[in-house]
């Protein structure tokens, strides 16, 4: 029984426009999934129909033990209140739920690197240190599943890099279950243990990579040969993805 | 510091050449008194204007505050619901650009033969409420829907996410409304005082035409002087209000610092 089950869920929206679809996809406990795609493919419908946000127009989604797990969203943009502080920002999950856990918030915020912030207000904080926050935010209230939508592409290079090596720590000892949409190649063969590389829109599987490398992954691994074969296969399929909507589209 | 001064120095000397001028030329008091004369009227009925002023700041105030729940009330409920919106806005914008003196004889003639303070307030709650009603519009419009989604992702209830994202984010807006809003009441509490005449209204602009009516110049001007002073003092007290609520966060108390 895995954790996440997508069966046959198809989006349409009121206008017309078919966003996603049919696609079916099985997420393991505890893995790590990079969901990557051209963009306007659908990534974001998908996430926001599994995070509950959106109906799928057909199919569904089920969960193992048939409960909806508590979940954390990262948006790519650090979407944090400017009147709240840091502190305050992070607590937002707990105290919808009336939960006052300074210990919760500050782990949350010392995962993050931000300890020294806490206090501080978003507008004092680099692009960089205020995505931070929005992952503590979505740490604070011990996520089962954490969803991520393309959280670091308005970063640069380097801060995004730092991003993602504290991101699999937090992962790696949190041992939450980690879907990250992104329409970075690299990225994507960085950090996951499976790809999964959808097509233009309507979006649908090309296809479904394993990335076998163990973690700690590091700078090793960006320069090893397994790294570059990888990423070619999953260029590879990101293009066959593209073709199949030219070829839909004069069909 | 020098900037802090400036407006009082300058105003300090405007007032020294006034009186220099009046004394020089010799204006005789019933064309333009001399800030000494309107000091020495002002002095004569303290305890009179004392009292209109009172019953100006108290219509100013009460309209202020109706106008604020009113039109935040409203404003809720356009956000809460379009068609509501759709309904109720052009009228809100037809009482907004009627000439409030144009209003107010019928209103007077309604309410105020019972109860003129009354009709006062209803005038000055007209002129106010809607600054704060479309800028309260504007900042429930603009927030975040990313910040809401995560609302609704945490379970948090209407009322949460009215408190804890949508009056917050759209504190800027309608405190903008309000500072409007608070010099508008103040305008609409004379504005229908001056066509209620002298028909039981007491206040500061019925000060103003009875001394006018007596040619008592120099009275004249210290009503008026009473009036700018209730304006800046209302227009303080909310310039105060926000930058308590947003120097913390918000970009324009920020540049200030
Ligand atoms: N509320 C909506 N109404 C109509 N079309 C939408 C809506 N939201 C997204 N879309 C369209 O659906 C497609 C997929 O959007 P999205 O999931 O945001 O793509 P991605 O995240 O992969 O870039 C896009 O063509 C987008 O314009
Ligand atoms: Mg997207």
């Amino acid at each position: 029984m895995s954790f996440l089950t997508i069966a046959g869920i198809t989006k349409t929206f009121a206008d017309g426009t078919q966003a996603l679809g049919p696609l079916d996809l099985n997420i393991d406990q505890g893995s790590f999934t990079a969901i990557l795609g051209p963009s306007g493919c659908g990534k974001s419908t998908l996430l926001r129909i599994i995070a509950g946000l959106n109906p799928a127009s057909q199919g569904g989604i089920g969960f193992g033990d048939g409960l909806k797990p508590e979940m954390g969203f990262v948006f790519q943009e650090p979407t944090l209140m400017p009147w709240r502080r840091v502190h305050e920002n992070v607590a937002l999950g707990l105290e919808m739920r009336g939960i006052d856990d300074r210990a919760q918030v500050q782990d949350a915020i010392m995962r993050v690197g931000l300890e020294k912030f806490a206090n501080a207000f978003p507008r004092q904080l680099s692009g960089g240190m205020r995505m931070r926050v929005s992952i503590a935010r979505a740490l604070a209230s011990r996520p089962a599943l954490l969803l991520m939508d393309e959280p670091f592409a308005a970063l640069d290079e380097i801060t995004r890099g730092d991003l993602n090596d504290d991101l699999l720590t937090v992962w790696q000892s949190a041992g939450f279950t980690s879907l990250f949409v992104t329409h970075s190649v690299f990225e994507s063969v960085f950090l996951a243990q499976r790809i999964v590389v959808l097509s233009e829109r309507p979006g649908r599987i090309v296809d479904d990579i394993r990335v076998d490398a163990p973690y700690p992954r590091g700078e090793d691994w960006r320069l090893s040969v397994e790294y570059a074969a990888i990423a070619r296969q999953v260029s590879a399929a990101l293009r066959a993805g593209h073709h199949m909507q030219v070829a839909g589209g004069q069909g | 510091m020098f900037y802090r001064l400036a407006p009082t120095i300058l105003g300090l000397g405007l007032l020294a050449l006034w009186e220099v001028l009046v004394r020089v030329l010799d204006v005789p008091p019933f064309i333009l008194p001399s800030p000494n004369a309107i000091g020495q009227a002002m002095w004569r009925d303290g305890a009179g204007l004392w009292q209109s002023m009172l019953f100006t700041l108290r219509i100013t105030l009460e309209a202020f505050a109706l106008a604020s729940i009113l039109g935040l009330g409203f404003a809720i409920g356009f956000t809460r619901s379009a068609v509501l919106k759709a309904a109720l806005y052009p009228y809100a914008i037809i009482l907004q650009v009627t000439p409030i003196v144009s209003i107010a004889p019928l209103i007077i003639i309604w309410v105020g033969i019972d109860n003129i303070e009354a009709a006062l307030l209803i005038l000055a709650t007209i002129v106010a409420f809607f600054p704060i009603l479309s800028n309260a519009v504007l900042g429930f419009a603009s927030v975040d829907p990313n910040l809401r989604d995560l609302m609704r992702l945490y379970g948090a209830s209407g009322f949460q996410i009215f408190w804890s994202l949508e009056l917050p984010a759209a504190s800027p807006q309608i405190l903008a409304g309000m500072k409007i809003a608070g010099g508008l009441s103040l305008i609409g509490a004379v504005v229908a005082e001056f066509v209620a005449g002298s028909g039981g209204a007491t206040g500061l602009a019925w000060r103003i035409i009875e001394a006018g009516n007596r040619l008592q110049i120099p009275s004249m001007f210290a009503a008026l002087v009473l009036l700018s002073v209730l304006g800046i003092a209302i227009f303080m007290a909310l310039t105060a209000l926000e930058w308590l609520v947003l120097h913390n966060w918000h970009e324009s108390a920020i540049a200030r610092e």
